[in-house]
């Protein structure tokens, strides 16, 4: 059993998790338990944990992009 | 959206903060929202961890599933660690800078990069630290080539054996103790015995010999590096000069990678051909700052409490010096690693490790440093295994007897401290001896080109020097070879041209001896 994390910034509908969880059945099978996590700190968007693998579409993630592509030139 | 708001502000706070030196460079606010605005801002997957203790520098974190030894992970606020353990269910990270922000239970990220540093032709002449970042305060390295730190030595195919000669400019090295380029050659000694001004005497005398020096400096003091800076920018020798510094202050994972940054950035010259030779300053403080993350890291230790991989930390080093063949460029990389002894004591873990490594010692005492043996080499323990096949001619030619001479000198000199009366030959050995180990007396800053060092050399071994009082050799030497580059300096010039002294050179070398020794009566002894 593998355990998804699902970050928000805010608390999402039950019609969006619904979604969220066919969206990662159809990509890792029904062996999954989904767990929901609000917080604040990343602003907007979504972030999904698959075991140690992350997907992150939040907008703290993307400002973050933003500061690295500066920093490193 | 107050919070939203808030965040926000605050992240644009730290931005402008972090990049001002950027913000400087842009002609208006406008372009720095067109340039974010051309970023592609997609979503990313990467592999997260979650901090399970941290603590001296060591990070344990769960997660890290795809992580590799030796990669980089993203501690955030800018900061790396780099992977050492991989256990099934968690991962030993050792931060390469602060972890002050680190709490337990936050994520790092693995970014999938092997440890690497960015080395580009304009990082002679520069400071960086093992990261190879630029910490002389002056513009950035240029983007280059990514060098591993870790990269395996160069094969037996692709080597040749050591010929050419690295010439030191140090008349007791050169001459008794040769290096050759591609050599490993341990300088090894108590504190405050002259290690490190030999090794900045050999990068002195590299201005007109083609090779790149690297200093690799390993938790010293920053003061004394500061010192070491300034004598080589004085001199003109930070011109072909890179240092690496990992400071005393510095975490002991940056003391830890700084000699393989430093023959990293050499072998990015052995690449092209050229030829490096590289100072590790000191090797004892790098196996120490191992010591301490291996304990850290909870690995089991061995004698002295280093850990059982300590002789292979130091090997994997001091193989990647080569001398690599026609075929893979001829280029080579010289290592010089410096051992600091306690008591004298060679018989320690580490000293007998790098002296079974090495290609030969240089071993300096402080007995004969106090006695004002400068530099205080031992030439009767020192040996160069390899470099005598690189030796010019010319030096081989006046200095080949001498180790023996030296030898039997001291020999003598031990057994003729218990009789008073020795016969006329005896007291005439020892008389010669005395004055063949004055000459070896150097200033560390006055390194000697070799036709040089071969016509002092000369003068000493063939008893042109026996009727000088001894007090007065240093002087003597001074003006000799002041008198030769204005008189006589076909002589020098031929030396140096042919690297062997021909027949009517040295007709000409004791006409000018015996002159020149006729104009000083000031120095002869009464007869």
């Amino acid at each position: 059993m593998t355990t998804v994390i699902v970050t928000t910034a805010i608390e999402p509908t039950s019609a969006q998790i619904e979604a969220i969880k066919e969206a990662v059945i159809k990509k890792h099978g029904k062996d999954i338990k989904l767990e929901s996590v609000v917080d604040p700190d990343i602003i907007g968007g979504i972030q999904i944990t698959i075991g140690s693998r992350q997907i992150d579409g939040s907008i703290k993630g993307k400002l973050e992009q933003i500061r690295k592509k500066f920093v490193s030139n | 959206m107050v919070l939203l708001k808030e965040s926000s502000n605050k992240f644009v706070k730290n931005l402008s903060a972090t990049k001002v030196l950027y913000m400087a460079k842009l002609t208006s606010f406008s372009t720095l929202i067109q340039d974010i605005e051309k970023l592609p801002l997609l979503s990313q997957e990467r592999t997260v961890g979650t901090v399970l203790s941290l603590g001296d520098g060591i990070v344990e974190a769960d997660g890290l599933e795809k992580a590799q030894i030796g990669e980089l992970i993203d501690l955030g606020e800018n900061q790396l660690g780099l992977t050492l353990n991989l256990n099934k269910d968690k991962v030993g990270v050792v931060a390469l800078g602060h972890t002050a922000h680190l709490r337990a239970g936050d994520q790092v990220y693995g970014t999938g990069q092997i440890l690497s540093l960015n080395v580009a032709d304009d990082i002679i002449g520069r400071v960086v630290d093992p990261m190879g970042r630029a910490i002389d305060g002056k513009s950035e390295i240029s983007t280059g080539k990514l060098m591993l730190l870790e990269r395996i030595a160069p094969g037996v195919m692709t080597r040749q054996s050591v010929s050419v000669p690295l010439q030191t400019g140090i008349k007791a090295i050169d001459a008794l103790i040769p290096i050759g380029r591609g050599q490993r050659e341990l300088i090894i000694g108590d504190r405050g015995t002259g290690k490190t001004a030999i090794a900045l005497g050999a990068i002195l005398n590299q201005a007109d010999q083609n090779i790149i020096c690297i200093y690799v400096s390993i938790g010293q003091k920053r003061a004394s590096l500061a010192q070491t800076m300034g004598t080589l920018e004085a001199r003109g020798a930070l011109k072909y000069t890179v240092i690496v510094s990992a400071s005393a202050s510095d975490p002991a994972s940056m003391q830890f990678l700084a000699p393989y940054a430093g023959v990293a950035i050499a072998e990015y010259f052995l690449d092209q051909g050229k030829d490096v030779m590289v100072i590790y300053d000191d090797l004892t403080k790098h196996a120490q700052a191992y010591r301490e993350i291996s304990l850290l890291l909870r690995r089991p230790s061995g004698r002295e409490a280093y850990p059982g991989d300590v002789f292979y930390l130091h090997s994997r080093l001091l193989e990647r010096a080569a001398r690599l063949n026609k075929e893979h460029g001829g280029g080579s990389i010289t290592a010089l690693p410096i051992i600091e002894t306690q008591g004298n004591d060679v018989s320690a873990f580490v000293p007998t490790n790098v002296i079974s490594i090495t290609d030969g010692q240089i071993y300096l005492e402080a007995d004969l440093f106090n006695s004002g043996m400068k530099p205080a080499i031992n030439v009767g323990t020192s040996v160069s295994r390899v470099g005598s096949a690189a030796q010019v001619k010319a030096t081989k030619q006046v200095a080949g007897t001498m180790k023996l001479d030296l030898a039997q000198f001291r020999e003598l000199q031990a057994f003729s401290q218990f009789s008073s009366d020795l016969d006329e030959k005896t007291k005439a050995q020892l008389d010669r001896g005395l004055r063949v180990n004055e000459v070896l007396k150097q200033g560390w800053d006055a390194p000697l080109k070799m036709e040089e060092q071969v016509v002092v050399i000369y003068s000493a071994v063939n008893g042109y020097l026996d009727k000088v009082k001894l007090e007065s050799i240093t002087a003597w030497e001074k003006a000799y070879l002041e008198f030769l580059h204005t008189q006589y300096s076909t002589i020098l010039d031929s030396i140096r041209k042919e690297s062997k002294m021909l027949d009517d050179v040295i007709t000409q070398l004791k006409g000018a001896i015996v002159t020149f020794n006729d104009l000083h009566e000031e120095w002869m002894m009464e007869a």
